[in-house]
């Protein structure tokens, strides 16, 4: 069970990377639309006001200039709130970011339902869906501060597009900087086990980990996965999760249509088919309320998980 | 029932070539009574959730109709304005000839004495309600913790004008009235306005203002009309709104409905490509049912409008476009409802109202602040507020 004291929005993780690399490098620039105090981009602007642009609340040609920038030999992170970046702007991001592999990184914030008191018009639950089908799309979600900031890193290595889902509400650092490695294209086992694996996403892998140790009072060996990158995913150790356990329980805050739970279905039945239950939410708009108050009554808390990978676990028995 | 029997139609579905102008008056607008004098819990004490027993998506407000299948929520939108059987006749939107007129059949209905747009308002009254309503959304945003307190206080006086001075044609007890004057807020951000003055307007409780953004409530962060009667578009995402009230606009004309579209709008918003794609398409179709007010405070989240993306003449703007243009000071009752006026009677062209406003206009701490955009006052800022507001003359 995470111990972590502290709690730190990943959007709070994104503006500190991100102004730390502005440092490093000369090449990042950093386009935000009228959020730069909601995602963070702010933070980067301060310490360097000639490398940012506010393009106003304008986000599909905020993704177009993005993309020019990027043509020209920059590191453009693009910045906005998950639902205009993904979704006002999608066309862009396929036309002028996916299809010509701009080395634009599209860092998204208040994704999911965790946006809270917003409602579902600002609560994006399809993003996952939309950017891991695009071609030559990178997709990766953190699940803390610590995660965050080494993605960031991570994608501005990268050549070519990227999509990075972060959260609004403050959530524990579950993580140790001196230790955890987060790779593109890898998906890290945060605890071992072997009766049932859950495979969390996001803000959801804190209550995957607390749904584990309900599991073992109840004498069942949870596996816990931390899907950060949804795309390209770890075909492997999902594999070996699907031959070594009874079955996969994914969580995310995501429509259970062709997110994260997807992908991992997609992945196992066509190598090694096992019971994948996928958690999230079931084809529905969000709500306004507190981003944990519903993650509660959306059923994607710690005891919800459990619930659901016991099920599992009998199923096979 | 044979088999040609029609499947029950919740209202039924006028052939849009056959409607002529609707010969009903408009029924009057109950002013709210105040049976109930209902004041929130105060700001400094315990605020206790009201936790509404609602079902899960489907919250005590939401208007399901009677005939609406079991199980299942049905926004009377839908039924009221989608009926499968009215079939679309692209001839009626399709753009006049020009020295044509507007296309339009139908005809205004004779004005009920509270819809009556040539009564002269009793504006003393009217800034009374402006004051009602500014206090009623910083108790609100106060409970919320969260939500946008300045534009909501900048348009007060402009939306006052607007729903209390007679130019809104609506029924709250038949929120789905089908000849019903349509209402968008395209800069959804600031809903606390319209949700007070449809708490105001009779459409719901008012006490349902004190649940604003917890879960359950009929009132969401950005209007939604699956669960809040009155709203008549979910709005939320900038840029979106306006073109789906010049649907509206363009529907009415479709059907021979002489109803009228306002959707307010901002300077921010203004930056969105799709807002100039709509003026385009709204002045091409020589829409004239369609008026759009524009809070034009100079500001936006990350700053003042000229730092951030200067709009430069906004009205101009809209002028170049072909719209037919006013600019008014936004706090003044008199020169609103005179410029609503002037729009009504404007053939052949949309309109748009820029309306200079302060942002957080009444609270002098908030005026003009960027930084009130999207905070809301905590308790002592929330009790120096309302002290302001009440004492104000
Ligand atoms: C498409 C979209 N992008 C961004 C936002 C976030 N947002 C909400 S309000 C706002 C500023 C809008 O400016 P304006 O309406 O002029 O603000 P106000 O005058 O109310 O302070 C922004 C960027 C949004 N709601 N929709």
């Amino acid at each position: 069970m995470p111990t972590a004291a502290a709690k730190v929005a990943t959007r709070e993780a994104y503006g500190k990377a991100l102004a730390a690399l502005g440092d490093e490098r000369e090449d990042i620039i950093v386009l935000d639309a009228d959020l730069s105090g909601s995602t963070k981009t702010a933070v980067f602007k301060k310490g360097h006001p000639d490398r940012f642009l506010n393009m106003g609340v304008a986000e599909a040609n905020m993704m177009g200039v993005a993309s020019g920038l990027a043509s020209t030999g920059l590191t453009a992170f693009a910045s906005s709130f998950a639902m205009f970046a993904a979704g006002k702007a999608y066309e862009q991001v396929r036309q002028e970011i996916a299809l010509p592999r701009a080395n634009v990184k599209i860092c998204a914030t208040h994704a999911g339902l965790t946006v809270g008191e917003d409602g579902a018009s600002h609560q994006v639950l399809e993003d996952i869906a939309l950017m891991r089908v695009l071609p030559n799309m990178t997709v990766i979600v953190p699940a803390d501060a610590t995660e965050t900031e080494q993605a960031v890193r991570a994608v501005a290595e990268l050549q070519g597009p990227a999509y990075v889902r972060l959260s609004r509400m403050a959530t524990p650092v579950l993580f140790d900087p001196a230790t955890y490695r987060f790779e593109i294209g890898r998906i890290a086992t945060l605890r071992e086990g072997s009766d049932v694996t859950i495979a969390a996403t996001g803000v959801c892998v804190c209550a995957a980990l607390e749904a584990a140790e309900l599991l073992e009072r109840d004498g069942i060996s949870a596996r816990v996965l931390n899907v950060a990158c949804v795309k390209p995913l770890d075909v492997e150790t999902l594999v070996l999760a699907a031959k070594e356990t009874a079955g996969i329980v994914t969580v995310e805050e995501h429509q259970r249509a062709a997110g994260v739970g997807s992908a991992v279905a997609e992945c196992v039945s066509e190598r090694a088919p096992c019971p994948v239950v996928r958690l999230g939410v079931d084809d529905r708009f969000g709500e306004s309320g507190d981003g944990a108050q519903l993650l509660e009554h959306f059923g994607l808390g710690a005891t919800h998980i459990a619930a659901a990978a016991s099920d599992l676990v009998g199923r096979a028995q | 029932m044979s088999a040609a029997a029609p499947l029950p139609s919740p209202e039924p579905a006028p052939d849009p070539r056959k409607v002529r102008a609707p010969s009903h008056a408009a029924p009057a607008t109950p002013e709210p009574t105040p049976s109930r004098k209902h004041e929130p819990p105060t700001p400094t004490g315990v605020h206790v959730d009201p936790a509404p027993a609602v079902q899960h998506g489907l919250p005590a407000s939401a208007h399901v109709p009677s005939d609406a299948p079991a199980g299942r929520l049905v926004d009377d939108h839908q039924l009221a304005e989608h009926p499968a059987s009215t079939a679309f006749d692209p001839a009626r939107v399709s753009r006049p000839m020009a020295g044509q007129g507007q296309g339009r059949t139908a005809t205004r209905p004779p004005p009920t004495e509270k819809d009556s747009s040539r009564m002269t308002p009793d504006f003393t009254e009217l800034a009374e309600i402006a004051r009602e309503l500014r206090i009623d959304v910083i108790r609100m945003l106060n409970l919320a913790r969260s939500g946008h307190p300045g534009g909501s206080l900048g348009m007060a006086d402009v939306f006052t004008a607007l729903w209390f001075g007679g130019h809104m044609r609506v029924d709250p007890k038949n929120p789905a009235w089908g000849e019903r004057d349509r209402f968008v807020l395209s800069n959804g951000h600031i809903c606390p306005i319209l949700y007070a003055i449809l708490a105001k307007k009779g459409y719901f409780p008012r006490d349902d203002l004190w649940t604003l953004r917890k879960l359950g409530s009929p009132l969401q962060g950005h209007p939604d009309f699956h669960h809040t009667k009155g709203v008549d578009c979910c709005t939320g995402s900038l840029g979106n709104g306006l073109s789906v009230g010049l649907g509206m606009a363009l529907g009415a004309r479709a059907q021979g409905k002489d109803f009228r579209v306002f959707a307010g709008s901002s300077d921010g918003e203004s930056e969105e490509g799709q807002v100039w794609e709509m003026a385009t398409a709204a002045a091409f179709y020589e829409v004239d049912n369609l008026t759009v007010l524009i809070d034009r405070n100079g500001i936006q989240i990350d700053g003042f409008t000229k730092d951030v993306m200067d709009q430069g003449d906004l009205g101009a703007k809209y002028e170049a476009f072909g719209w037919h243009r006013q600019d008014v000071d936004g706090h003044d009752l008199r020169a609103l409802h005179d410029a609503l006026l002037a729009a009504r009677a404007v053939k052949g062209r949309p309109q748009v109202i820029v309306c200079h406003t302060v942002l957080g206009k009444g609270v002098s701490f908030m005026e003009n602040q960027p930084k009130w955009h999207g905070q809301a006052p905590d308790d002592e800022q929330c009790a120096r507020a309302l002290a302001e507001l009440q004492a104000a003359p």
